[in-house]
């Protein structure tokens, strides 16, 4: 007798708590710092160039080769060409930014990415610099 | 008519294991609530509308997955979801019979990248098939 | 003062277990094995096939070894690797023989070796090709499904009425094999690759890479860095728990639980996510410490969140114990005694369930969890309310190693600056284990020439299951799925 009191004093007292469902497509949960979403490659915001040299390294250090880069020697420097990346077997697991020495790339907060066809998901050098436009929190945008 | 009609309460079956699962799972919990949007998981491919496809899979899952596919009643749809099944799905190579005659027979409908995909994700790829004409 | 000595003799005599097992072994079989390896808790060593049941009839029957449990058979038939684990609780040692044929590229007759070892462990059997039982136990099947403890296998069920007389758990979808040679590759690339082996506490696998290499190459860690690595593994234990009874409850059909539980679960992840960056894969260790520190806010916050964790996992089971519905799908079903769950070799909850304590945290002293006072839970019987209480017990005292580690992490540096392309690795082989939620997770390293690595995992998955077949067969179809579940089987080995 006395648990079924408790019960619905306890059913009672959730009637004005705060609701834990969050409304998702409307409202979004605030993904933490430093998680990892879709790579992006960070422009230098005084000249608004790409800072990545074409180097290479990232493309080393993926663990499922979904990086290429191509670079281009000009006027006694190298400079990036083309970067592709495969978002379909990226496991974002943050080796290309651990290992990149002059911090040119970076990972978003960006976690929807579903797509209609694989070829879609093939991104390059124009659309990872369109990801970097946004320099704050990008997870409200589709 | 009848396809938006379905698609506004849609019956999953998920096939496979792995950590996708988890946070398939996780999305039919209160946090994320997947049933505001008419979703729920069945266990008979015969009742489900979509299949998601997600986990590690050797030649006789992929099998099981042919046959479940084979099972469902028409209109149906397939998600891909997780690193492990677009690696599968995008190699382009003679080597593999099965996934060749896999990829020929399964025709997926939205693609979900991810190591695993976040809930959010989740729910967003099946909005996006409600969203697709 | 006292006592400080008796903690001093207790490691010598560890330690000399050791050694008198490898003299021994040296002793009675000469030149039949090649080099004894000693890792603490393991030994290795390699042996002939024509000499391998004389070997281990005598390591079985012989006063001076006396190691009567078999806790491994693990074949690869790509790379004709035979590994073969012996264990003894009197001397908590394992023995791992690697059988070597006399003509290298010569394939086993790995049926044959089964029926032989069955003639020492009954066990054995349960390690070979069983597809036969498919025909014989025919009377209902019951397909992978859903629910994320009964999605790794198919069930085989030959029926008397309502009892099961025999049941076969067919784990062929779940048999994964890929190319496991990782060649010439770089170690922070392994890493990465290495967490979906123990898909729900993923940094297992990492941390018993990590320390595998650390302990061929004699790395002592700063102090931070192994309490991050102990904080890490606590939460990830909390993590893989409330996962197991969010599926508990859903077989139980307890939807109030399975809320609760998410809610919780959610929040642990959010903490996982803010230290490393993903909920599930967090790749997170390196060699010679973790890949970053961790904040102190998050410190804080981690810590004012715990009683909070503590009130809401309370009242899960405070739901599970008042129910009078839970209690009777629980209580005195599924039971496996202490003997059985001896002879299957299992490891882990399900062990402690069972009435025996064994613990990795305690037995052997890796990490620092010697700096930790925390206590080992234990069941009475070994039954399903047994297998899903010490997980909540467990839970309480993960948590309450979380709020002492963070009550005392000392200030430092989180890891050694060294560049693994540098490390030099001579061929050898390494033997690390790591005590896991679900039980003790081991890795077979082979460091061959030009660097390449070979990895096999050998899980606590398989003893599991084969505990489980044995509880089956005496149990009746109505408590079947919440008895497969209460194990808690997940593919840990797919490799």
């Amino acid at each position: 007798m006395i648990r079924i009191f408790k019960n619905f004093f306890i059913n009672f007292g959730n009637l004005f708590r705060r609701p834990g469902t969050v409304l998702y497509p409307q409202e979004k949960i605030i993904v933490y710092e430093g998680s990892r979403g879709q790579p992006k490659l960070k422009l230098n915001f005084d000249t608004l160039e790409i800072i990545c040299n074409g180097c290479g390294d990232c493309e080393k250090a993926c663990p499922h080769n979904c990086i290429s880069v191509k670079k281009e020697y000009k006027e006694g420097d190298y400079y990036l060409d083309g970067f592709y990346l495969n978002l379909g077997i990226c496991s974002f697991c943050g080796n290309c930014v651990e290992v990149c020495k002059n911090h040119a790339i970076e990972l978003s907060y960006r976690y929807q990415m579903s797509e209609y066809d694989l070829e879609s998901l093939k991104v390059e050098k124009l659309d990872l610099i369109k990801q970097a436009e946004y320099s704050i929190r990008d997870f409200w945008v589709k | 008519m009848s396809n938006s009609l379905i698609k506004s309460s849609l019956n999953i079956y998920v096939a496979g294991y792995g950590c996708c699962k988890q946070e398939i799972i996780a999305s039919a919990g209160p946090v994320y609530d997947i049933s505001r949007f008419g979703i729920s998981f069945v266990s008979f491919p015969e009742s489900a509308d979509v299949l998601v496809f997600q986990g590690f899979y050797n030649g006789k899952g992929l099998k099981k997955v042919i046959n479940i596919y084979n099972q469902m009643i028409s209109p149906k749809w397939v998600i891909a979801l997780g690193k492990c099944t677009l690696e599968n799905l995008s190699y382009e190579g003679s080597g593999n019979n099965l996934l060749y005659e896999f990829k020929k027979r399964l025709k997926v409908d939205v693609y979900v990248p991810g190591c695993p995909p976040r809930p959010e994700a989740f729910i967003y790829s099946l909005l996006r098939l409600m969203e697709k004409p | 003062m006292e006592s400080e000595d008796i903690k001093n003799k207790g490691s010598d005599i560890i330690g000399s277990f050791a050694e008198n097992i490898e003299n021994n072994l040296n002793y009675y079989f000469g030149s039949k094995i090649g080099a004894v390896y000693n890792f603490g808790k393991e030994i290795y060593f390699e042996a002939g096939y024509e000499n391998l049941f004389s070997i281990i009839d005598s390591l079985k029957n012989k006063a001076d070894f006396n190691f009567n449990i078999l806790s491994s058979i693990k074949y690869k038939e790509a790379s004709n690797f035979l590994l073969i684990s012996l264990f003894s609780y009197e001397k908590s040692m394992t023995l791992n023989i690697r059988v070597r044929n006399s003509i290298s590229y010569l394939k086993f007759d790995f049926k044959n070796i089964t029926s032989s070892i069955k003639k020492f462990f009954d066990v054995s059997e349960y390690y070979s090709d069983r597809d036969y039982i498919k025909d014989i136990n025919n009377d209902l099947i019951i397909f992978s499904q859903t629910p994320e403890t009964l999605d790794t296998f198919d069930i085989y069920l030959s029926l008397n009425d309502n009892l099961i007389k025999d049941a076969y758990l067919c784990d062929e979808i779940s048999r994964y094999n890929s190319s496991i040679i990782f060649k010439s590759m770089e170690i922070n690339k392994l890493i990465s690759m290495l967490n979906n082996m123990d898909y729900k506490a993923g940094i297992y696998p990492e941390l018993c890479f990590c320390l595998g290499i650390e302990s061929l190459l004699q790395i002592k860690l700063p102090k931070r860095a192994v309490y991050i690595r102990m904080l890490l593994c606590e939460l990830f234990r909390v993590a893989c728990h409330l996962s197991y009874i969010v599926s508990m409850s859903l077989v139980l059909g307890n939807t109030a639980a399975f809320n609760y539980t998410l809610t919780e679960k959610e929040k642990i992840l959010s903490i996982i996510e803010l230290i490393t960056g993903s909920r599930v894969i967090p790749n997170f260790m390196r060699i010679g410490g973790v890949k970053k520190d961790i904040e102190e806010n998050i410190l804080d916050s981690l810590h004012k969140l715990i009683p909070h964790l503590y009130k809401g996992i309370k009242k899960i089971e405070d739901i599970f114990l008042s129910d009078v519905v839970m209690l009777e799908k629980l209580k005195n079903v599924g039971t496996a005694d202490s003997k059985s769950a001896k002879a299957s070799g299992i490891t882990g909850p399900n062990l402690r369930a069972s009435g025996i304590r064994y613990d990795l945290r305690k037995t052997s002293n890796y990490l620092l969890y010697k700096n930790i006072a925390f206590t080992v839970p234990l069941g009475r019987i070994g039954d399903n309310f047994d297998r899903l209480t010490i997980r909540f017990k467990e839970v309480y005292q993960s948590l309450k190693i979380i709020s002492e580690l963070i009550e005392s992490m000392p200030l430092g540096a989180v890891g050694k600056m060294i560049n693994p392309a540098s490390l030099e690795l001579y061929p050898t082989p390494i033997i690390s284990t790591v005590e896991c939620p679900h039980g003790i997770f081991k890795l077979f390293i082979e460091i061959k020439e030009n660097r390449d690595i070979e990895i096999i995992p050998i899980g606590p998955t398989k003893n599991n299951m084969i505990l489980c077949e044995k509880t089956l067969s005496n149990c009746s179809f109505d408590e079947l799925l919440a008895v497969v579940s209460s194990f808690g089987i997940e593919s840990a080995e797919m490799y």
